[in-house]
Protein backbone atom coordinates (compact mmCIF):
# COMPACT_ATOMS: atom_id res chain seq x y z
CA UNK A 1 0.00 0.00 0.00
CA UNK A 2 1.32 3.39 -1.00
CA UNK A 3 0.12 6.96 -0.58
CA UNK A 4 -2.14 8.84 1.79
CA UNK A 5 -2.57 12.53 2.50
CA UNK A 6 -1.48 12.26 6.17
CA UNK A 7 1.72 10.38 5.24
CA UNK A 8 2.50 12.92 2.53
CA UNK A 9 2.24 15.64 5.19
CA UNK A 10 4.76 13.74 7.35
CA UNK A 11 7.22 13.43 4.47
CA UNK A 12 7.04 17.17 3.94
CA UNK A 13 7.39 17.93 7.66
CA UNK A 14 10.44 15.62 7.91
CA UNK A 15 12.09 17.46 5.03
CA UNK A 16 11.26 20.87 6.51
CA UNK A 17 12.74 19.77 9.86
CA UNK A 18 16.06 19.05 8.17
CA UNK A 19 16.49 22.82 7.91
CA UNK A 20 17.12 23.34 4.19
CA UNK A 21 14.66 25.22 2.00
CA UNK A 22 11.70 23.09 0.84
CA UNK A 23 9.00 24.14 -1.62
CA UNK A 24 5.93 21.94 -2.20
CA UNK A 25 4.01 22.21 -5.48
CA UNK A 26 1.27 20.32 -7.31
CA UNK A 27 0.76 20.08 -11.07
CA UNK A 28 -3.00 19.67 -11.01
CA UNK A 29 -5.83 17.11 -11.06
CA UNK A 30 -5.53 17.30 -7.29
CA UNK A 31 -9.14 17.25 -6.18
CA UNK A 32 -11.30 14.99 -8.34
CA UNK A 33 -11.25 11.70 -10.17
CA UNK A 34 -12.78 11.19 -13.59
CA UNK A 35 -15.27 8.67 -12.29
CA UNK A 36 -17.15 11.14 -10.07
CA UNK A 37 -20.77 10.03 -9.86
CA UNK A 38 -23.33 12.81 -9.37
CA UNK A 39 -24.67 10.91 -6.33
CA UNK A 40 -21.23 11.26 -4.70
CA UNK A 41 -20.93 15.01 -5.19
CA UNK A 42 -21.26 15.84 -1.48
CA UNK A 43 -18.57 13.34 -0.50
CA UNK A 44 -16.34 14.40 -3.37
CA UNK A 45 -16.55 18.09 -2.40
CA UNK A 46 -15.90 17.24 1.27
CA UNK A 47 -12.74 15.38 0.25
CA UNK A 48 -11.65 18.22 -2.05
CA UNK A 49 -12.10 20.83 0.72
CA UNK A 50 -10.16 18.60 3.09
CA UNK A 51 -7.27 18.26 0.62
CA UNK A 52 -7.21 22.05 0.16
CA UNK A 53 -7.15 22.56 3.93
CA UNK A 54 -4.35 20.02 4.40
CA UNK A 55 -2.26 21.49 1.57
CA UNK A 56 -2.56 24.96 3.08
CA UNK A 57 -1.36 23.62 6.44
CA UNK A 58 1.51 21.88 4.67
CA UNK A 59 2.52 25.29 3.27
CA UNK A 60 2.08 24.43 -0.41
CA UNK A 61 3.59 27.14 -2.63
CA UNK A 62 1.59 26.60 -5.84
CA UNK A 63 -1.21 24.35 -7.07
CA UNK A 64 -1.77 24.34 -10.81
CA UNK A 65 -5.35 23.95 -12.02
CA UNK A 66 -5.77 20.68 -13.93
CA UNK A 67 -8.72 19.97 -16.20
CA UNK A 68 -10.25 17.51 -13.71
CA UNK A 69 -10.07 20.17 -10.99
CA UNK A 70 -12.75 22.02 -13.00
CA UNK A 71 -15.19 19.10 -13.00
CA UNK A 72 -17.22 20.64 -10.13
CA UNK A 73 -17.15 24.12 -11.68
CA UNK A 74 -14.80 27.05 -11.34
CA UNK A 75 -16.63 28.50 -8.30
CA UNK A 76 -15.29 25.76 -6.02
CA UNK A 77 -11.71 26.71 -6.96
CA UNK A 78 -12.42 30.43 -6.55
CA UNK A 79 -13.70 29.77 -3.03
CA UNK A 80 -10.56 27.80 -2.14
CA UNK A 81 -8.30 30.50 -3.60
CA UNK A 82 -10.18 33.13 -1.57
CA UNK A 83 -9.43 31.05 1.54
CA UNK A 84 -5.70 31.06 0.84
CA UNK A 85 -4.99 28.08 -1.43
CA UNK A 86 -2.29 29.32 -3.87
CA UNK A 87 -3.96 28.21 -7.11
CA UNK A 88 -2.20 29.26 -10.32
CA UNK A 89 -3.08 29.04 -14.01
CA UNK A 90 -1.73 31.06 -16.91
CA UNK A 91 -4.39 29.95 -19.40
CA UNK A 92 -7.62 29.58 -17.41
CA UNK A 93 -9.38 32.87 -18.11
CA UNK A 94 -12.61 34.61 -17.37
CA UNK A 95 -14.87 33.87 -20.36
CA UNK A 96 -16.01 37.47 -20.77
CA UNK A 97 -12.90 39.51 -20.01
CA UNK A 98 -10.30 36.91 -21.12
CA UNK A 99 -8.22 37.72 -18.04
CA UNK A 100 -6.57 34.99 -15.90
CA UNK A 101 -8.83 33.92 -13.00
CA UNK A 102 -5.85 32.91 -10.84
CA UNK A 103 -2.28 34.27 -10.87
CA UNK A 104 -0.39 32.86 -13.89
CA UNK A 105 2.72 32.24 -11.76
CA UNK A 106 4.24 32.38 -8.30
CA UNK A 107 7.81 33.54 -7.65
CA UNK A 108 9.89 32.45 -4.67
CA UNK A 109 13.43 33.64 -3.93
CA UNK A 110 15.86 31.10 -2.49
CA UNK A 111 19.53 31.99 -1.89
CA UNK A 112 19.14 34.99 -4.17
CA UNK A 113 17.73 32.88 -7.02
CA UNK A 114 14.24 33.84 -8.18
CA UNK A 115 12.23 30.73 -9.02
CA UNK A 116 8.98 31.11 -10.97
CA UNK A 117 6.34 28.38 -10.99
CA UNK A 118 4.00 28.74 -13.96
CA UNK A 119 0.74 26.81 -14.37
CA UNK A 120 -0.88 25.51 -17.57
CA UNK A 121 -3.76 23.18 -18.40
CA UNK A 122 -4.81 21.47 -21.60
CA UNK A 123 -7.07 22.80 -24.27
CA UNK A 124 -9.65 21.94 -25.51
CA UNK A 125 -11.28 20.59 -22.38
CA UNK A 126 -13.25 17.34 -22.47
CA UNK A 127 -16.96 18.17 -23.19
CA UNK A 128 -18.18 17.13 -19.70
CA UNK A 129 -15.69 19.47 -18.01
CA UNK A 130 -16.42 22.26 -20.49
CA UNK A 131 -20.11 21.92 -19.52
CA UNK A 132 -19.31 22.20 -15.81
CA UNK A 133 -17.76 25.64 -16.41
CA UNK A 134 -21.26 26.97 -17.32
CA UNK A 135 -19.72 29.49 -19.70
CA UNK A 136 -17.96 31.30 -16.82
CA UNK A 137 -14.39 30.36 -17.79
CA UNK A 138 -12.40 29.44 -20.88
CA UNK A 139 -8.97 27.97 -21.58
CA UNK A 140 -6.49 29.81 -23.80
CA UNK A 141 -4.20 27.92 -26.18
CA UNK A 142 -1.36 26.63 -23.94
CA UNK A 143 1.57 26.93 -26.36
CA UNK A 144 0.97 30.61 -27.10
CA UNK A 145 0.32 31.31 -23.41
CA UNK A 146 3.58 29.56 -22.43
CA UNK A 147 5.46 31.72 -24.91
CA UNK A 148 3.92 34.94 -23.55
CA UNK A 149 4.43 34.01 -19.90
CA UNK A 150 8.09 33.01 -20.30
CA UNK A 151 8.71 36.22 -22.24
CA UNK A 152 7.01 38.22 -19.47
CA UNK A 153 9.17 36.57 -16.81
CA UNK A 154 12.44 37.70 -18.41
CA UNK A 155 14.31 39.79 -15.87
CA UNK A 156 11.86 38.80 -13.12
CA UNK A 157 12.88 35.16 -12.64
CA UNK A 158 16.21 33.30 -12.86
CA UNK A 159 14.61 29.89 -13.13
CA UNK A 160 11.26 28.89 -14.66
CA UNK A 161 9.51 25.70 -13.60
CA UNK A 162 6.33 24.79 -15.46
CA UNK A 163 3.64 22.99 -13.48
CA UNK A 164 1.87 21.30 -16.32
CA UNK A 165 -1.38 19.41 -16.67
CA UNK A 166 -0.92 19.26 -20.44
CA UNK A 167 0.24 15.67 -20.72
CA UNK A 168 3.56 14.25 -21.89
CA UNK A 169 3.37 14.99 -25.63
CA UNK A 170 2.47 18.66 -25.13
CA UNK A 171 5.20 18.99 -22.48
CA UNK A 172 7.79 17.71 -24.96
CA UNK A 173 6.46 20.13 -27.61
CA UNK A 174 6.76 23.08 -25.22
CA UNK A 175 10.32 22.07 -24.32
CA UNK A 176 11.18 21.85 -28.03
CA UNK A 177 9.64 25.14 -29.09
CA UNK A 178 9.97 27.48 -26.10
CA UNK A 179 13.33 28.39 -24.62
CA UNK A 180 13.85 29.43 -21.03
CA UNK A 181 11.93 26.74 -19.12
CA UNK A 182 14.38 24.66 -17.08
CA UNK A 183 11.97 22.06 -15.68
CA UNK A 184 8.51 20.79 -16.55
CA UNK A 185 6.91 19.08 -13.57
CA UNK A 186 4.14 17.37 -15.47
CA UNK A 187 1.05 15.40 -14.73
CA UNK A 188 -2.33 14.53 -16.19
CA UNK A 189 -1.42 10.96 -17.20
CA UNK A 190 0.40 10.41 -13.90
CA UNK A 191 3.40 8.55 -15.29
CA UNK A 192 6.17 7.22 -13.05
CA UNK A 193 9.27 8.97 -14.41
CA UNK A 194 12.42 7.91 -12.60
CA UNK A 195 14.90 9.30 -15.14
CA UNK A 196 14.26 12.90 -16.25
CA UNK A 197 13.71 13.25 -19.99
CA UNK A 198 15.90 15.95 -21.49
CA UNK A 199 14.63 17.97 -24.44
CA UNK A 200 17.11 20.71 -25.31
CA UNK A 201 17.83 22.50 -22.04
CA UNK A 202 14.54 21.45 -20.41
CA UNK A 203 14.04 18.41 -18.18
CA UNK A 204 10.59 16.78 -18.01
CA UNK A 205 9.33 14.57 -15.18
CA UNK A 206 6.05 13.26 -13.71
CA UNK A 207 5.32 11.86 -10.23
CA UNK A 208 2.89 8.98 -10.87
CA UNK A 209 -0.71 9.28 -9.62
CA UNK A 210 -3.12 9.00 -6.66
CA UNK A 211 -0.41 10.46 -4.39
CA UNK A 212 1.46 7.15 -4.13
CA UNK A 213 4.82 8.84 -4.71
CA UNK A 214 6.22 12.32 -4.24
CA UNK A 215 8.67 13.62 -6.80
CA UNK A 216 11.76 15.15 -5.24
CA UNK A 217 13.66 17.68 -7.30
CA UNK A 218 16.85 18.62 -5.48
CA UNK A 219 18.66 21.66 -6.84
CA UNK A 220 22.16 22.66 -5.78
CA UNK A 221 21.86 26.41 -6.15
CA UNK A 222 24.92 28.61 -6.26
CA UNK A 223 25.19 32.36 -6.81
CA UNK A 224 23.99 32.09 -10.38
CA UNK A 225 22.14 29.40 -12.30
CA UNK A 226 23.98 27.86 -15.25
CA UNK A 227 22.86 25.00 -17.46
CA UNK A 228 21.29 22.28 -15.33
CA UNK A 229 22.99 18.88 -15.25
CA UNK A 230 21.32 15.69 -14.10
CA UNK A 231 23.49 14.24 -11.33
CA UNK A 232 21.42 11.04 -11.37
CA UNK A 233 22.61 10.27 -14.91
CA UNK A 234 26.00 9.18 -13.51
CA UNK A 235 24.33 6.82 -11.02
CA UNK A 236 22.08 5.36 -13.74
CA UNK A 237 25.07 4.66 -16.03
CA UNK A 238 27.00 3.10 -13.13
CA UNK A 239 24.00 0.88 -12.33
CA UNK A 240 23.76 -0.19 -15.98
CA UNK A 241 27.48 -1.06 -15.93
CA UNK A 242 27.02 -3.14 -12.76
CA UNK A 243 24.14 -4.95 -14.45
CA UNK A 244 26.34 -5.80 -17.43
CA UNK A 245 29.12 -7.04 -15.12
CA UNK A 246 26.62 -9.31 -13.34
CA UNK A 247 25.38 -10.67 -16.68
CA UNK A 248 28.95 -11.33 -17.76
CA UNK A 249 29.70 -13.25 -14.51
CA UNK A 250 26.49 -15.28 -14.91
CA UNK A 251 27.58 -16.29 -18.41
CA UNK A 252 31.04 -17.32 -17.17
CA UNK A 253 29.41 -19.44 -14.42
CA UNK A 254 27.14 -21.08 -17.00
CA UNK A 255 30.21 -21.83 -19.16
CA UNK A 256 31.93 -23.51 -16.19
CA UNK A 257 28.88 -25.71 -15.64
CA UNK A 258 28.55 -26.46 -19.35
CA UNK A 259 31.92 -26.21 -21.22
CA UNK A 260 30.23 -26.72 -24.62
CA UNK A 261 28.25 -23.49 -24.24
CA UNK A 262 29.30 -20.77 -26.70
CA UNK A 263 29.25 -17.54 -24.73
CA UNK A 264 31.70 -15.64 -26.96
CA UNK A 265 29.10 -13.63 -28.99
CA UNK A 266 27.19 -12.67 -25.83
CA UNK A 267 30.39 -11.62 -24.04
CA UNK A 268 31.42 -9.59 -27.09
CA UNK A 269 27.99 -7.86 -27.09
CA UNK A 270 28.35 -7.02 -23.39
CA UNK A 271 31.83 -5.64 -23.99
CA UNK A 272 30.55 -3.31 -26.72
CA UNK A 273 27.72 -2.07 -24.48
CA UNK A 274 30.19 -1.52 -21.63
CA UNK A 275 32.56 0.48 -23.85
CA UNK A 276 29.67 2.70 -24.94
CA UNK A 277 28.54 3.23 -21.35
CA UNK A 278 32.11 3.96 -20.17
CA UNK A 279 32.32 6.72 -22.78
CA UNK A 280 28.92 8.08 -21.69
CA UNK A 281 30.04 7.97 -18.05
CA UNK A 282 33.20 9.97 -18.76
CA UNK A 283 31.21 12.57 -20.68
CA UNK A 284 28.55 12.75 -17.96
CA UNK A 285 31.17 13.19 -15.22
CA UNK A 286 32.70 16.03 -17.22
CA UNK A 287 29.43 17.87 -18.00
CA UNK A 288 27.84 17.38 -14.57
CA UNK A 289 30.85 19.03 -12.94
CA UNK A 290 30.44 22.08 -15.20
CA UNK A 291 26.78 22.99 -14.62
CA UNK A 292 24.25 23.54 -11.87
CA UNK A 293 23.53 20.06 -10.54
CA UNK A 294 20.15 18.54 -9.76
CA UNK A 295 18.75 15.17 -8.72
CA UNK A 296 15.31 13.73 -9.36
CA UNK A 297 13.88 10.86 -7.35
CA UNK A 298 10.43 9.37 -6.83
CA UNK A 299 9.91 8.89 -3.10
CA UNK A 300 7.33 6.20 -2.23
CA UNK A 301 4.76 7.33 0.35
CA UNK A 302 5.05 4.04 2.21
CA UNK A 303 3.52 2.75 5.43
CA UNK A 304 6.89 3.31 7.17
CA UNK A 305 5.96 7.02 7.26
CA UNK A 306 3.80 7.82 10.26
CA UNK A 307 0.55 9.65 9.60
CA UNK A 308 0.61 13.33 10.48
CA UNK A 309 -1.70 13.71 13.50
CA UNK A 310 -3.10 17.07 12.41
CA UNK A 311 -4.07 15.88 8.92
CA UNK A 312 -5.30 12.56 10.34
CA UNK A 313 -7.69 14.41 12.66
CA UNK A 314 -8.92 16.57 9.75
CA UNK A 315 -9.77 13.38 7.84
CA UNK A 316 -11.46 11.81 10.87
CA UNK A 317 -13.59 14.92 11.38
CA UNK A 318 -15.16 14.39 7.94
CA UNK A 319 -16.22 10.85 8.85
CA UNK A 320 -14.73 9.49 5.63
CA UNK A 321 -13.02 6.19 6.38
CA UNK A 322 -12.03 4.98 2.93
CA UNK A 323 -12.22 5.92 -0.74
CA UNK B 1 70.24 70.34 33.13
CA UNK B 2 73.36 69.00 31.45
CA UNK B 3 73.67 69.05 27.66
CA UNK B 4 72.90 65.35 27.46
CA UNK B 5 69.69 65.73 29.42
CA UNK B 6 68.83 68.74 27.29
CA UNK B 7 69.29 66.68 24.12
CA UNK B 8 67.08 63.86 25.44
CA UNK B 9 64.37 66.31 26.40
CA UNK B 10 64.41 67.89 22.96
CA UNK B 11 64.18 64.47 21.33
CA UNK B 12 61.22 63.57 23.50
CA UNK B 13 59.50 66.84 22.70
CA UNK B 14 59.89 66.09 19.01
CA UNK B 15 58.43 62.62 19.39
CA UNK B 16 55.70 63.54 21.85
CA UNK B 17 53.08 64.90 19.40
CA UNK B 18 53.71 61.95 17.10
CA UNK B 19 52.62 59.28 19.60
CA UNK B 20 49.11 60.65 20.30
CA UNK B 21 48.54 61.33 16.57
CA UNK B 22 49.27 57.66 15.76
CA UNK B 23 46.89 56.63 18.53
CA UNK B 24 44.18 58.96 17.25
CA UNK B 25 44.69 57.83 13.68
CA UNK B 26 44.59 54.17 14.71
CA UNK B 27 41.42 54.75 16.71
CA UNK B 28 39.79 56.40 13.75
CA UNK B 29 41.05 53.95 11.18
CA UNK B 30 39.91 50.75 12.90
CA UNK B 31 36.18 51.40 12.51
CA UNK B 32 36.75 52.70 8.96
CA UNK B 33 38.71 49.54 8.11
CA UNK B 34 35.94 47.36 9.58
CA UNK B 35 33.34 49.29 7.61
CA UNK B 36 35.34 48.98 4.36
CA UNK B 37 35.84 45.25 4.90
CA UNK B 38 32.12 44.83 5.39
CA UNK B 39 31.31 46.76 2.22
CA UNK B 40 34.04 45.41 -0.02
CA UNK B 41 34.15 41.73 0.93
CA UNK B 42 31.43 40.01 -1.14
CA UNK B 43 30.35 37.53 1.52
CA UNK B 44 31.08 36.85 5.14
CA UNK B 45 32.70 33.59 6.16
CA UNK B 46 29.41 31.79 6.54
CA UNK B 47 28.15 32.74 3.11
CA UNK B 48 31.19 31.80 1.03
CA UNK B 49 29.47 30.77 -2.18
CA UNK B 50 28.43 27.46 -0.63
CA UNK B 51 25.68 25.91 -2.70
CA UNK B 52 22.22 25.87 -1.15
CA UNK B 53 20.29 22.64 -1.52
CA UNK B 54 16.68 23.37 -2.41
CA UNK B 55 14.18 20.53 -2.37
CA UNK B 56 11.03 20.87 -4.47
CA UNK B 57 8.42 18.30 -3.50
CA UNK B 58 6.08 17.55 -6.38
CA UNK B 59 2.76 15.77 -6.65
CA UNK B 60 0.47 15.40 -9.63
CA UNK B 61 -2.75 13.58 -10.51
CA UNK B 62 -3.66 12.93 -6.87
CA UNK B 63 -7.29 12.68 -8.10
CA UNK B 64 -8.86 13.28 -4.71
CA UNK B 65 -7.29 10.23 -3.00
CA UNK B 66 -7.02 10.58 0.76
CA UNK B 67 -5.77 7.14 1.65
CA UNK B 68 -3.12 4.68 0.55
CA UNK B 69 -3.76 2.70 -2.64
CA UNK B 70 -2.79 -0.91 -3.44
CA UNK B 71 0.58 -0.53 -5.17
Amino acid sequence: MLGGLARRATLLKNLQNQGGPVLAVDSGDLFFDTTTDQADVKKVLTKARLIAQAYKRMGIVAVNVGDRDLSQGVDFLKQEAAQGLPLISANLVDAAQRQPIFPPSVIREIAGIRIAFVGLLRSPLPPAIEKSLEGKAAVEEPMETARKVTEGLKGKADLIILLSDLGWDQDVRIAKEIAGIQFILGGHEGRAITAPFQQGQTFIVQSYHKGMYAGMLTLLLEKSVSLFQDEGRITRIQEALSGLNRRSRDLQDAKERNPHLDIKPAIEGIKQQKDKLQKELKEAQKTVAQGTRFRWTLEPISSSLAEDAEVRSLIEATGIKND
Amino acid sequence: MNPREQQTKERMMKRAPLVPSIKIMAKGLIPIAILLLGILSPLGYEGVAAPVTLTIVHTSSVNGYLFACPS
